[in-house]
């Protein structure tokens, strides 16, 4: 176990280079410099060139990425070149914002998701099925935009019980924090819900057809706690990829949530960074994300070996 | 009389109410429908847009709320004809700011203030965004500032004296000043940030507007002379900006790079925290020098991308104040009663630049062509909801060098034609326009190529993310380009950088030597009668030349709740809120 971890993490290695290597060229290839954006309307091409040579922009791109290369190896992931933040401190600034929003996406997805899809698959073919099949549908093609203004216009403006956006940390009070949380939580977590109830429901119906649910059944077991004691552990493993993955994304940060919600988390952080050609925080924030998907699908690996007593990893 | 028909074939040929918004901008696009039968029709479109309603701003919502949908077709248009001048009035006088500008404000409580986007510096002399100015309002004091005429009014310099040759300038500074960090405001500081701006080696992007600038000597204590080396007339209104805010010495000198997360002024209020991407906020500074101000105790500023979500904000009082809402929510603002809303004219002006170096643009009669092809009436009723007015010029009605009587195009598609022949092209011709991908740009040009095509001119549109656009358009690789300028005070900062071969926004590389010899004098001449003669024949030459198409003048825009006081609204859109206190 110790060791598959170890090759695990090696293998991680090449992968975080190839992704540095195409971030860093994707976004000095992109059009528009920082000098430039930098100076504004006012950028005449002395300023540019006395500008581009103070952040070092001159040097020819190589040189630049092994330069950043070198300080990330030593833990320093440079200073925006806008605000002169120091890169880590921006990420940490704004990592519990999107995990937290992450958690409660999950949550709230899983809640609705696994009775949903064990519902429609024990109710195979009846109006419960259709009915959860209808649902995620419209979940899945419900934009989140969209959603998100309805429920900010019911909750937030019709109904007045909730504040139509904005932040507050946990340290300020988890009332008010988890106010601010449940709108922007629920936009992720339905379109989630959606997927997962569509990928529990087929996973249970794989399952209950094996052999093993019909001597269950043969023995005279009652269908919950069949579904509970034999058939749900094992219809969970893709449920269990699905999630994880959708975990990685989600710390990536939600644009457009985060964005129509005003809540200061990665994916706004990045999206201001690009569109300030704040090069040192973009590539920063990629690598961060790049880790934080790494990581997840890791973990999803690892949480097989719970689910699956069979899988071994040496 | 002929469009009128037009206009009732279309009203009469389906029910009014069915017909969509963006269907009858199609239409009536298609044919080339002047701006009151295009009014009457949108209003026969729903009551809502109804563009009769702009004066009733701050009056009660009941009268004017009520308009009917079909049946007022005809009287909506009638007054709507009469819309530019309406605007007008409604702009100059702002009744809802004037009334509660001489009131003594309530000290205490605080403000929280909606703006379009995130800060993106705090060190003003690196600052090349507009939002960055909102805040800096409240953190530092400039040495001049403007009132609502764009006269130049005392700040941290109470008086100044200029030269008879216009190339020294003597300023007397305000006593007892001091920086939030508790170093003195003095001479010997402002020596010191004009020194910084104007060093090569910083690259700092103001430096462009005082480069005039090649002296700074401290007299005493609270005297400072500036020697130019050429006269240059806009001077004051440029230090009325981000070049005449003062930062502490000792924070340039310790803090370096830091001061771009870290500023200290001497503004109303000081620096709090500002945690990116969610707020920043300003606390009153205590030993203000500006004695009894601020009212409030602290500031808070929220970036809300969304602009309909910062009228929710408003709405349900997350926010007390914000900056700019989109077009479309302005009627239906100022309708409500819980809101107020301020609508001035603006400094700025949107336009169409040519690349008049290369083929087709480098011919003068299709960029008359193209000038003759735009109903610009159409466009602010239609893609802007009626809010700003038509434009011809880079000067803004809201400047004292507006001159009304520079107006010689209006949409013709005979002389568009006539300019076609001239050009060579009977048959017309095809161009590309690059915009950026904002949505509002985006509406804009498809609304100039449906009304260019009537003129048997094909607009292609391209389309490029807003970075990328600043890129190819400062580089002059376009054939045609739109864009908007947010405006300064002093005209030269609309016209010089637009419109002279040398102006640092001249992308597409116009060169008229008369143009650049008259606005040259207007640097040099400093009374103000001579200056606005000067830019009336600059605008007849330049509209003329045609090297950029004005087409409208943005309305600017502040909605509050009514228990904020005190605020003046300034056509340069800057919230400034030092005499700004909550009724409770």
């Amino acid at each position: 176990m110790a060791l598959y971890i170890m090759r695990r993490f090696v293998a991680m290695v090449p992968v975080l280079l190839l992704v540095s290597v195409i971030v860093f060229s994707l976004i000095h290839l992109t059009p528009g410099d920082p000098a430039t954006s930098m100076l504004g309307e006012e950028a005449t091409p002395q300023a540019v060139a006395a500008l581009r040579a103070k952040l070092g922009l001159d040097q020819p791109i190589p040189v630049q990425y092994v330069k950043w290369l070198g300080s990330v190896l030593r833990g320093d992931l440079g200073r925006s070149i806008r605000s002169n933040q120091p890169v880590a401190e921006a990420i940490a600034e704004r990592l519990p914002v999107t995990v937290e929003l992450a958690i409660l996406a999950i949550a709230i997805s899983l809640l609705i998701a696994i009775p949903a899809g064990i519902v429609a698959a024990m109710r195979r073919n009846s109006i419960l099925d259709a009915g959860s099949t209808f649902v995620a549908l419209l979940g899945v093609s419900l934009p989140n935009f969209f959603l998100a203004i309805l429920l900010i216009l019911l909750f937030g403006v019709k109904l007045n019980w909730l504040p139509p956006f904005g932040y507050q940390p946990i340290t300020q009070g988890l009332g008010g924090n988890l106010q601010r949380m449940i709108l922007p939580a629920i936009t992720l977590g339905t379109a989630l819900a959606a997927i997962v109830t569509r990928m529990m429901r087929s996973s249970l119906l794989e399952v209950l057809d094996q052999d093993y649910i019909r001597t269950a059944r043969a023995k005279g077991l009652g269908e919950g706690r069949m579904i509970r004691a034999h058939a749900l552990k094992n219809a969970l493993m893709p449920v269990v990829t699905i999630v994880g993955l959708q975990i990685g994304g989600l710390l990536g940060g939600a644009i457009i949530t985060e964005s129509i919600f005003v809540l200061p988390g990665i994916g706004r952080l990045l999206v201001d960074a690009i569109f300030q050609r704040d090069f040192p925080l973009v590539q920063g924030v990629v690598l961060f994300v790049s880790l934080a998907f790494l990581f997840s699908n890791f973990a999803v690996d690892l949480a097989y070996a719970y689910l699956d007593p069979r899988i071994r990893y040496s | 009389m002929e469009q009128q028909d037009r206009s009732q074939t279309l009203v009469g040929g389906t029910p009014a109410k069915r017909v969509t918004r963006r269907e009858a901008l199609k239409r009536a696009l298609a044919l080339g429908l002047s701006a009151p039968t295009l009014a009457a029709l949108l209003a026969a479109c729903g009551g809502a847009d109804a563009p009769g309603a702009p004066a009733a701003s701050s009056a009660p919502s009941t009268a004017s709320s009520a308009a009917p949908a079909t049946a007022s077709a005809l009287p909506a248009a009638s007054s709507a004809s009469s819309a530019p001048s309406a605007a007008g009035a409604s702009g100059a006088v702002s009744p809802v700011a004037r009334a509660t500008t001489q009131a003594g404000g309530t000290p205490g409580g605080k403000l929280t203030v909606g703006l379009g986007s995130d800060v993106a510096t705090l060190d003003p002399h690196k600052s090349t965004s507009v939002v960055d100015r909102q805040v800096y309002q409240t953190l530092f004091d400039k040495l001049v500032d403007i009132d609502e005429r764009l006269n130049i009014v005392p700040q941290l310099a109470t008086s100044w004296q200029i030269a008879d040759d216009g190339k020294t300038y003597t300023f007397t500074l305000v006593e007892g000043a001091t920086f939030h960090d508790g170093t003195p405001f003095n001479a010997e500081a402002v020596k010191i940030n004009l020194e910084r701006i104007l060093d090569r080696a910083n690259a700092l992007p103001r430096r462009g507007e005082i480069e005039q600038v090649t002296k700074v000597e401290a007299l005493d204590a609270k005297t400072v002379i500036l020697t130019l080396s050429q006269p240059f007339a806009p001077l004051l209104a440029t230090l009325s900006d981000r070049a005449g805010m003062m930062l502490s010495p000792k924070a340039l000198a310790e803090k370096g790079d830091d001061l771009a997360r870290q500023p200290v002024g001497t503004g109303p209020f000081a620096f709090v925290e500002w945690v990116k991407g969610d707020h920043l906020t300003v606390k009153k500074n205590p030993s203000y020098w500006r004695k009894g101000l601020p009212y409030l105790d602290e500031v808070t500023y929220k970036p809300i991308l969304e602009g309909t979500q910062r009228l929710t904000g408003l709405k349900t009082n997350q926010l007390q104040m914000v900056d700019s809402i989109p077009s479309k929510d302005i009627e239906a603002t100022k309708r409500d009663t819980a809101l107020r809303v301020g609508n001035i004219p603006s400094l700025g002006f949107s336009y169409i630049t040519f690349q008049t170096a290369r083929p087709p643009f480098d011919n003068k009669a299709l960029r008359q062509a193209v000038a003759w092809a735009i109903d610009r009436d159409g466009i602010n009723k239609v893609v802007f909801f009626g809010s700003g007015q038509a434009g011809q010029t880079p000067i803004p009605p809201s400047s004292w060098a507006y001159d009304p009587a520079v107006a010689p195009y209006k949409q013709d598609y005979a002389m568009a034609r006539k300019k076609l022949e001239e050009g060579g092209k009977a048959e017309g011709f095809s161009f590309t326009l690059l915009l950026t991908n904002s949505p509002e740009a985006i509406q804009l040009g498809e609304a100039y190529k449906a009304q260019l095509q009537e003129a048997r001119i094909t607009a292609n549109l391209e389309v490029l993310e807003g970075s990328a656009f600043t890129d190819r358009s400062n580089k002059g690789s376009f054939e045609a380009t739109i864009g908007t300028w947010s405006g300064r005070p002093d005209p030269d900062g609309n016209v010089y950088n637009y419109c002279h071969s040398s102006g640092g926004l001249n992308r597409g590389s116009y060169k008229n030597t008369e143009v650049d010899r008259l606005l040259e004098q207007t640097r040099a001449v400093s009374d103000t009668g001579e200056r606005k003669r000067l830019y009336t024949q600059v605008s007849k030459l330049v509209t003329d030349d045609a090297p950029h198409v004005f087409i409208r003048h943005a309305a600017e825009i502040k909605v509050w709740q009514p228990a904020v006081e005190g605020f003046v609204h300034i056509p340069d859109g800057m919230m400034r809120l030092t005499t700004v206190s909550l009724k409770r």
